[in-house]
């Protein structure tokens, strides 16, 4: 009996719907494209489409989880993006050094949006307008507009250009892999990832039950930007320049592939799974898109749209559950006169 | 009794908020002046008017809605999507009136689509607005194939060419716009309503205001003000890029109006006010260009002066609630 109806809950859940996207997704483009999406090269380019957007994707979820939104990510990256780069070929300290500082950077400006949300009550989201709009600035100033070139650092190149298995397994896909299974356990299977998911779905319970929502809250800006950090070193890594705006696009893309993943704009709600689906829904489709030339603004365009619609489920979904919800607690409490034995 | 009055007028106006952002606004002029003389000089004011003037027609629209209570992050990429339609439609022969007018249509259209996310959907406005905000932009950059529309119509610049005693009429424009928006938000009941809405939406929904509907109005309202920033600097420039607006001038019109003093949360604030913090923003940016600071600056000190503003209001806001408090205890 249990176990048919956790089959029918499979099948109308959300997970299984992106299932169903991804592989319908996946066979129209290789309809279009004559089989070279299924390519084994380019399933590697698909997972690797993935690796810069998977850290900030992961790094919103868990914020979004907790009930805010870090609109800076994609500026904290590519700041530290820069920090890194002037820190390789400018300071003469050792590389692991220099990456260690770009993480530094990165938690740190995370906590500055945590001060700005908490100690002074901002919106989540003004502040990190505003903080990003600021490190976008100072990236600017720090390298220019030309971006700064990365030359003859042998970590960062091991980290950027190795593959395993014949060229078809980059170390950066494996990192980014890792960091969404160690999140995932994270959230599934310890206290604190449940302390997350109720800081979110009720902050005045948790504070009453005693969590600290408060400082579970600056923990996870810190890590929004440490995430954020990690990508931006990784992307320059891969691309051995650093720009003042390198991972900028990507925020969205993040939190784009969150969102379809159902990790809800209101908190409380989500897992690491749905947020991986996610990310596959938009590689996949962004793989195809590149393979078939279609041009870059349509991704754009579909990003918006896609963003939009993810939305627009989450905010439906959020109202049908409060009915039924309702409605239950209706049909289980008594007759207002009736008493019970 | 005289010097009474005298006292008593003083002490008003010192609790004032506009007061002090006069007196900042004042410094912020005097400074600069005293660093190079030439920021004074009767070209540099008018480039500041110049500056004024597209951000402060889509000011007045934002900061309408800020009091009713609602947010547009899209208004940038609106107005620039809005005014490239228009500009298209201008080069293929229309005249431009009717161009003027198709942009406006077109940014009440997206004015409206904001609406029904809003309000259909249940999404919160501010990610909605990004959402769609990154539609517009893609399609800008899409019909234009990333490069600029040239607008040949020599009487759709002088729209934004024409003077009034020296002073730009784009700059009246604005004047203008604020005076009407002024009027409307504390001489009529949709005024009226708009900040009690954005005050308090549950006890407006009680006292019988259709609290979608205002919203709904700010919204497109807000959209359609965006495209006109947009036509204005577009006859100016005699051109529009696909990059011009978007981001960066919402963030500086939500600045403006926050550092006149318009609540975030929405119910607070006067076009009064908005139109003193416009002047000191761009007073403060133009500064900055003058001191031959990179542009990069700009965008930092934006950042910068918006969190300014957003701490002087939450300092403020918890004052007033303690003041309440401790009335409410005497």
């Amino acid at each position: 009996m249990k176990n048919g109806a956790s089959r029918r809950d499979f099948f109308t859940s959300k997970t299984f719907s992106l299932m169903l996207i991804v592989a319908a997704l996946m066979a129209l483009f290789t309809a279009l494209t004559k089989g070279a999406m299924v390519n084994p090269l380019n399933i590697r380019n698909i997972f690797k489409e993935m690796t810069i957007m998977s850290f900030l994707s992961v790094g919103a979820a868990v914020l979004m989880l907790s009930g805010d939104v870090d609109l800076s990510a994609g500026a904290i990256g590519s700041f530290a993006g820069c920090v890194l780069a002037l820190a390789l070929m400018e300071s003469g300290l050792p590389a692991w050094i220099c990456y260690i500082l770009a993480m530094l950077t990165g938690t740190a400006c995370g906590f500055v949006n945590a001060f700005l949300v908490n100690a002074l009550h901002f919106q989540s989201f003004i502040a990190t307008l505003c903080t990003s709009s600021v490190l976008g600035g100072v990236g600017f100033m720090l390298i220019g507009g030309q971006g700064l070139k990365v030359k003859g650092v042998a970590l960062l190149n091991w980290l950027g250009d190795t593959k395993l298995l014949d060229g078809l397994l980059p170390v950066t896909i494996i990192i980014s892999l890792v960091f969404i299974i160690v999140y995932g356990v994270i959230l599934a299977k310890t206290r604190f990832g449940r302390s997350v998911y109720l800081c979110g779905g009720n902050r005045q319970a948790a504070y009453l039950s005693g969590l600290y929502p408060t400082k579970l809250s600056y923990i996870l800006f810190m890590n929004s930007g440490f995430l954020a950090s990690v990508s931006g070193c990784i992307y320059v890594s891969q691309v051995k320049t650093a720009y003042a705006n390198s991972i900028t696009s990507y925020q969205f893309t993040g939190l784009t592939a969150s969102i379809l993943g159902g990790v809800s704009f209101m908190g409380g709600a989500g897992g690491m799974s749905g947020c991986f689906l996610g990310m596959l829904v938009l590689s996949v489709f962004y793989n195809g898109v590149t393979t078939m030339g279609i041009d870059y603004n349509y991704r754009t365009i579909f990003n918006g749209v896609l963003l939009v619609l993810g939305l627009g489920l989450d905010a439906v979904n959020a109202r049908r559950k409060t009915r039924r919800a309702l409605r239950r607690s209706l049909a289980a409490s008594p007759a207002p006169n009736g008493r019970e034995d | 009794m005289e010097r009474n009055i005298a006292a008593r007028i003083f002490r008003r106006a010192t609790l004032s908020r506009d007061f002090w952002l006069v007196i900042v606004l004042v410094a912020v002029i005097a400074v600069f002046t005293s660093i190079n003389r030439l920021y004074m000089s009767f070209n540099n004011i008018k480039n500041i008017m110049f500056s004024v003037s597209v951000s402060g027609v889509m000011m007045v629209g934002i900061a309408t809605l800020l009091i009713s209570g609602n947010m547009d992050l899209s208004a940038g990429a609106v107005g620039c999507f809005a005014t490239i339609v228009g500009a298209l439609l201008m080069n293929a022969g229309v005249p431009w009136g009717l161009g003027v007018l198709a942009t406006a249509a077109v940014g009440a259209l997206c004015g409206f689509i904001n609406v029904l996310m809003a309000y259909k959907l249940g999404i919160m406005p501010f990610i909605g607005t990004l959402g769609v905000s990154f539609v517009w932009q893609g399609l800008a950059n899409q019909i234009t194939h990333n490069a600029a529309v040239h607008i040949e119509n020599e009487s759709f610049w002088k729209l934004g060419a024409g003077k009034v005693f020296e002073i730009p009429m784009v700059f009246l424009y604005v004047v203008i716009l604020c005076v009407l928006y002024g009027l409307l938000l504390k001489y009529t009941k949709l005024g009226r309503r708009v900040y009690i809405c954005g005050g308090n939406r549950s006890a407006a929904r009680l006292a019988g205001i259709n609290n979608e509907r205002v919203g709904a109005m700010m919204m497109i309202n807000c959209s359609v003000l965006a495209s006109l920033a947009g036509i204005i600097l577009a006859s100016r420039m005699h051109e529009i890029t696909p990059t011009n607006l978007q981001t960066t001038s919402t963030m500086s019109a939500i600045t403006a109006a926050l550092l006149g003093g318009v609540a975030f949360m929405g119910g607070i604030g006067t076009m009064k006010g908005a139109f003193i913090g416009l002047l000191l923003l761009n007073a403060f940016k133009n500064g900055l260009d003058m001191l031959g600071m990179d542009a990069y600056w700009q965008i930092i000190a934006n950042g910068l002066l918006l969190i300014t503003a957003i701490i002087v209001d939450y300092v403020n806001q918890r004052s007033l609630s303690n003041r309440l408090k401790q009335k409410l205890n005497d």
